[in-house]
This record gives C-alpha cells, structure tokens and sequence, in this order.
C-alpha cells in the first residue's frame, strides 16, 4: 500500500490525538493500533478511553513498557481536578454534597472533567490518543468546555477551558482524525462531525481514514447494483462497487481532504478461535500493521 | 416468525453504530403497514434520521410521511411485488424534537407567573442547559414522549435513543434531576437567601466561587430559586415521564449487531433494564448476513479473479466466511441469555445487512416487510 502524505502522518504524530467518528467504524481499534504503532518507534504513549463500561477504571500498562492505557471516570477526573485546583480545600470541596448534586446534574461539567483529565495528561507523555465518543457525544464534550468558557467569566475554570480550546485548536499540538468507513452514511456522517470540528478549531484541519475498504482488490468497479444481493459473493462485490462513490463524496465536498484508506484487516487464520479477547488483540495489531505500511 | 405485536410506546435501544434509527424508522413502518398510526420520534444529535427517510430537515412537529409511503407502496406494486393496499395501512410520521424550544416551553408551562420563566430563560446557567449537545435533547425527547403519547394522535411511538453509554444516563436523567430539589443542602441555601447564611454554606460557596469566577454563585442561586419556584409542576412532569416508561404500554428494545464486541455491551445494556424494572420485549439483530450464503459460483469466481492478481473477492469471502460464523456464534449466545429471562419470553428478530445504506422509504420498507 501506498505511503501516506507527510502532512497526515503528521497529524497522527501529535502530542494529543482525538480519534472521533460514527459508532461502530472502528475508533477504538484504530486508535489503539494507531497508540501501538507509536509506542513501537519508542515514544512513550497514553491511549485514553472515556468511561468504557467494559474496563475498569483508571491507568494500566499494556503491551509493552511505554505504552498505557487509562479509562477516565468522570467523577474521579472531578476529584482529581478539583485537587489542583484547590490543593488542601479540595477535600472540603468535593465532599460537600451540594457541589456534588450540582457536578452530576449540571450538564457538562462530566464532559468538561473527561476532556480536561487527558488535557492534563499530555504534558507526562509523547503522545495521547483518546478514543472519543461516537459523533454527537463527542461534540457535545468539545462543545460543554466551550461553555464553561463562556459561563465562567473569571477564575481558574474559564481560564483551564480556555487553555484547553487553545491546545486543542493548535496544529502543532493536537491532532484530530475522523474515522469512518466506505459507506455512505458514515461517509456522509464523517463530513458533518468535519464541518463542526472546523466550525470549533478552524485553525487545525482534521485528517479522514477510511477502515475497511476492499475495492482495489477487485478487477473492476463496474457499475453499482440496483437488486439486493443474493449471495456472500455479490453483497462483497455489491459493496466494493460503492466504495469509490462514497469516498468520493468526501472529495467533491472538501476537495483537497487529507483522506487515507485502510483496507479489511484480516487474520492469517479463519479459524475462530472463541475467544475474542485473542481475537481483538490479533485484530490490532492487524490495523497496526496496515498503518505501518502507510508509513506510520 | 411471528408477527410482531405493536405497543403504544417502543423505546429502541444499542450501542453506536447499530442501526438503531434504521431500525426504529423501520418498525414505524412496520406498525404503519400494520394499519396503525404511527410515528418515530429520534433524538440522535447527527440527525440519522432525516437522512434515512430523505427529507432534508425535520422539525419540532411531526412531519407526515404517509404519502411518501403510498408512493413507495405504488412502486413496490408496479415491481410487481405483493404490499398492503392503501385503504389498509394506518399513518407514518417522524419526528426530532428541537431540545431549545421544548426546553423553553416546559419552564414557561411549568412556571407560576411569566416574570419566572424570564428569569430562568434569561439566566446564562439556560443557555448551557438547552445548548444542543448537553444533553437537554435526552430530558426533552421523554417530555415530547410524554406530551405526544398522552395526544391520542397515535398508536405506536417508536423512540430512538442516543448510542448506550448515554441511553442508559438518558434513562436516569429525570430521576437525577428530581433529586437536586431533595437536596437539604440546596434547600438550606434557598431558604436562606434572602438572610444571612450560615456558615458553612457561606464556605462552600465561597470555594466555589474560587473556582468559578465572581457572578456565577449569584447566577446560580438565581437559577436554582426560580427553578424552585416551579419545582411542583416539574416533578410532576419528570414523574409522568417516568411512570410513562415503567408502565405497561412502554417495551424496551435492543438493536444490536452480530459482531463480538456489541455482545458484552448489549449484555450490559439488557441486564441494567431489567434491573431497573422497564419491560424488555426483545432483541433486534441488525445487519444479519445469514442470507447471503457463501455458494460454489462465489468460490468459483473468486478463484479466477485472484489467480488474475485480483484478491478482493477471495479476501471478502473469507471474510464473510468469519463473519457468518461469527454471527452464528453471537446468535446463540444472545438467545441463550434471552432464555434465562424470567417473565415473558423476549422476542428475537433479524434485519439483513444493506450493501447500501438505508436512506429511502424504499429501503425502510423493504426492512419493515422483513420484520
């Protein structure tokens, strides 16, 4: 496969790393390979997830020694913060019920925590890789710390919300790659969360990755079908044939897009194992080895 | 299969990426072929939706879609294909409530006076709870629940939900909301503000305000009393809610996928309904590829393609090889788990895979017919 642009690679090579996209696309898997690849040429790497049910929370090493992995929990990341924030009145603080209530109800301090915990994270590692939310949540956490900027006029609220925007609109800085897949919704769906990424950062342009493409790999594009597949073999061939119409959507409404596809990744053996946590693992490094011939 | 039987309100629930607006826009065409009048409400901040349906924008109001149904009812018809005539199908509307203006209406309806509901509107504490993303979409799209399933205008509401990480704090949202007015210490504040405050209270929110810059704990207290000041007629629109979803007429759904990582996630999702006592009626399985088996003339042309250096085909059936087995395995562990149900036996359901994207009536209806 074809090596990528200098300029996305460089994307992907930021202190901070925002992988966002639709449900199901396959974020966490990238960003994991993408936290693993890094890890590989010696850096020492966070790979962040936010309160994945699935894992238990707080930091643990894996794969190797500079690679990590942590879940944040919000009210933890509340706590924490509210430790710098205050030092010795900390305790006093987040113990006091009301401020509590007022934490869990007020919507998007939660949000607010989550972002500002990998906000404070970066300055410990080479590199971050976060694992955002699907589409709309993970706005909606961008979004909630433009807020408190705007809400908090003063104090050291506003003035972390406003820290954190500028790292985060910084190219030099942070980095923010929309995954998705060769498919038209979420091509179409990648487009949209791009309009609003700029609309927050116009200064930091977004790099695209198309998973799971399998078009190259056949003779022809041909013309796509109309009738419903009837067999594994036409449904393939039925989705590689609009393959290149959907992706294209993408270049005729950002001409000049930083957009590189990956293909399928698929394991030496078809066995299945029955064990997905192997399977998961294998998968990875998969990706990860997709990414290293992209030249990451 | 057995028909479907449809309930006044079916709440959809799944992980991102499932389909779940696919789904539930697929089962209001269902209850619609079914003679009902039906309608789809979803609160999905991408706005899925009006994409799906193809209609541009949807607004507060329902928009109605039985034409565009009969049309794609007509052309299944000129196909050649056997649909339900036009005299028997019931209604289709659609529905993505804007979080803003409901917002909005609730504290002007819940208020006792106007000079209230200007305060609270007016307050900068307003704008960040009805900005779009902050999850008023979520406390607003039950009150729309609510308000349209007491109307009477129809017989089945299908509910799409955010993806599960904020479905299920989607489910908690009123509750938690209806708890801050149980707050001793919230109470205190307030009925003390117009006096001198105690102590600790006086500390607390001196902290706070350490935190928060001056004017926020003076725009904070103004908010919270005027939100007391409707605090009954508040609740009592939460507790409908609540009521309104733990009732007999509201059924849970899961939409989830056959692939290995939506299984411990939709275990999850599954386990905490029940645990919170909403009716699970079932499981949707989307995306299913059990209907395009693997034939000789798949292998055949995959054979000849690769030995012309063209691999995708052979790649994609070996992938599609893993992901029938796969689907399989997830099918009977999830019917398994839905075996273990005590009460009424879930009901288990499949919707194929597209090669393209739902995104017209016609797509929707080729699935509901499936359903």
């Amino acid at each position: 496969m074809d090596r990528a642009p200098d300029e996305f690679l460089q994307i992907l090579q930021r202190n901070l790393l925002f992988v966002s996209g639709k449900g199901g696309v396959g974020k966490t898997i990238v960003s994991q390979a993408i936290a693993r690849r890094l890890s590989a040429q010696g850096k020492k790497v966070l790979w962040a997830t936010f309160e994945d049910p699935l894992v238990p929370v707080g930091k643990t090493q894996i794969g190797s020694d500079s690679l990590f992995h942590v879940n944040v929990e919000a009210s933890q990341a509340f706590e924490e913060y509210a430790g710098l924030l205050l030092g010795g009145f900390a305790k006093l603080f987040v113990r006091n019920a009301l401020i509590r209530k007022l934490a869990q109800a007020a919507p998007g301090i939660h949000e607010l925590v989550l972002l500002g915990k990998v906000w404070f994270e970066r300055e410990h590692y080479d590199h971050v890789v976060v694992d955002m939310p699907s589409t709309g949540y993970g706005i909606a956490m961008f979004q909630s710390v433009r807020n408190f900027r705007e809400l908090f006029r003063a104090g050291p609220i506003h003035r972390d919300a406003e820290k954190m925007l500028a790292t985060f609109e910084d190219a030099s800085k942070t980095g923010h790659l929309i995954v998705t897949l060769p498919e038209e919704m979420p091509i179409r769906e990648s487009l949209e969360l791009d309009g609003i990424l700029h609309s927050l950062f116009p200064e930091n342009r977004s790099a695209f990755l198309v998973n799971r493409c399998l078009s190259r790999a056949f003779p022809t594009a041909g013309k796509p079908d109309t009738a419903p597949p009837k067999s594994a073999g036409e449904f393939i061939e039925g989705r590689a044939k609009l393959e290149a119409t959907n992706i294209q959507i993408i270049r005729e409404n950002l001409p000049g897009a930083l957009l590189q596809e990956i293909g399928c990744f698929l394991s030496s053996e078809t066995k299945e194992t029955g064990d997905s946590v192997l399977l998961h693992e294998r998968v990875i490094a998969g990706i990860a080895g997709l990414l290293a011939e992209k030249g990451l | 299969m057995t028909k479907p039987v449809w309930h006044r309100i079916h709440v959809l629930c799944g992980t991102g990426g499932v389909g779940k607006t696919t789904v539930s826009a697929s089962m209001a065409v269902a209850a619609a072929l079914a003679g009902k009048r039906s309608l789809v409400i979803t609160i999905d901040p991408a706005k899925r939706l009006a994409t799906s349906l193809g209609i541009q924008a949807l607004g507060d109001e329902a928009s109605d879609l039985t034409p565009l149904l009969k049309k794609s009812l007509a052309d299944a018809r000129a196909r050649g294909e056997t649909v339900p005539g036009d005299e028997s199908i019931g209604t289709l509307h659609a529905l993505m409530p804007d979080a803003r203006s409901n917002l909005r209406a609730l504290f002007e309806t819940s208020s006792p006076n106007p000079e209230v509901a200007k305060r609270i509107i007016e307050n900068p504490i307003f704008k960040i709870l009805a900005s779009e993303f902050s999850g008023a979409n979520e406390y607003m799209a039950m009150q729309k629940l609510h308000a349209v399933s007491t109307s009477g205008k129809y017989d089945s509401i299908f509910l799409d939900t955010p993806p599960s990480r904020s479905t299920l704090a989607f489910l908690g949202a009123p509750k938690l909301l209806a708890r801050i007015f149980d707050e001793p210490w919230l109470k205190t504040i307030l009925g003390s503000s117009h006096t001198i405050l105690s102590a600790g209270i006086g500390k607390a929110l001196g902290l706070l305000e350490k935190v928060t810059g001056k004017g926020f704990v003076g725009q904070l207290l103004e908010f919270t009393s005027a939100l007391f000041e409707l605090q009954g007629e508040f609740l009592k629109k939460l507790e409908a809610v609540h009521q309104l979803l733990h009732s007999e007429d509201a059924l849970f759904t899961l939409v989830t996928t056959p692939h290995l990582e939506a299984l411990p996630e939709a275990r999850h999702l599954s386990v905490t309904l029940r645990e919170r006592r909403y009716r699970f009626a079932g499981v949707v399985l989307n995306r299913t590829l059990s209907s395009f088996p693997i034939t000789e003339e798949d292998l055949e042309k995959a054979r000849k393609e690769e030995e012309s250096g063209f691999p995708g085909r052979a790649l994609g059936l070996k992938w599609m090889k893993r992901l029938l087995a796969r689907e399989e395995r997830v099918e009977a562990l999830l019917m398994d788990s839905l075996s273990h149900h005590d009460g009424e036996k879930p009901s288990f359901r499949r919707l194929p895979e597209l090669p393209r994207d739902a995104h017209t009536l016609d797509d929707l209806l080729r699935l509901a017919r499936l359903l």
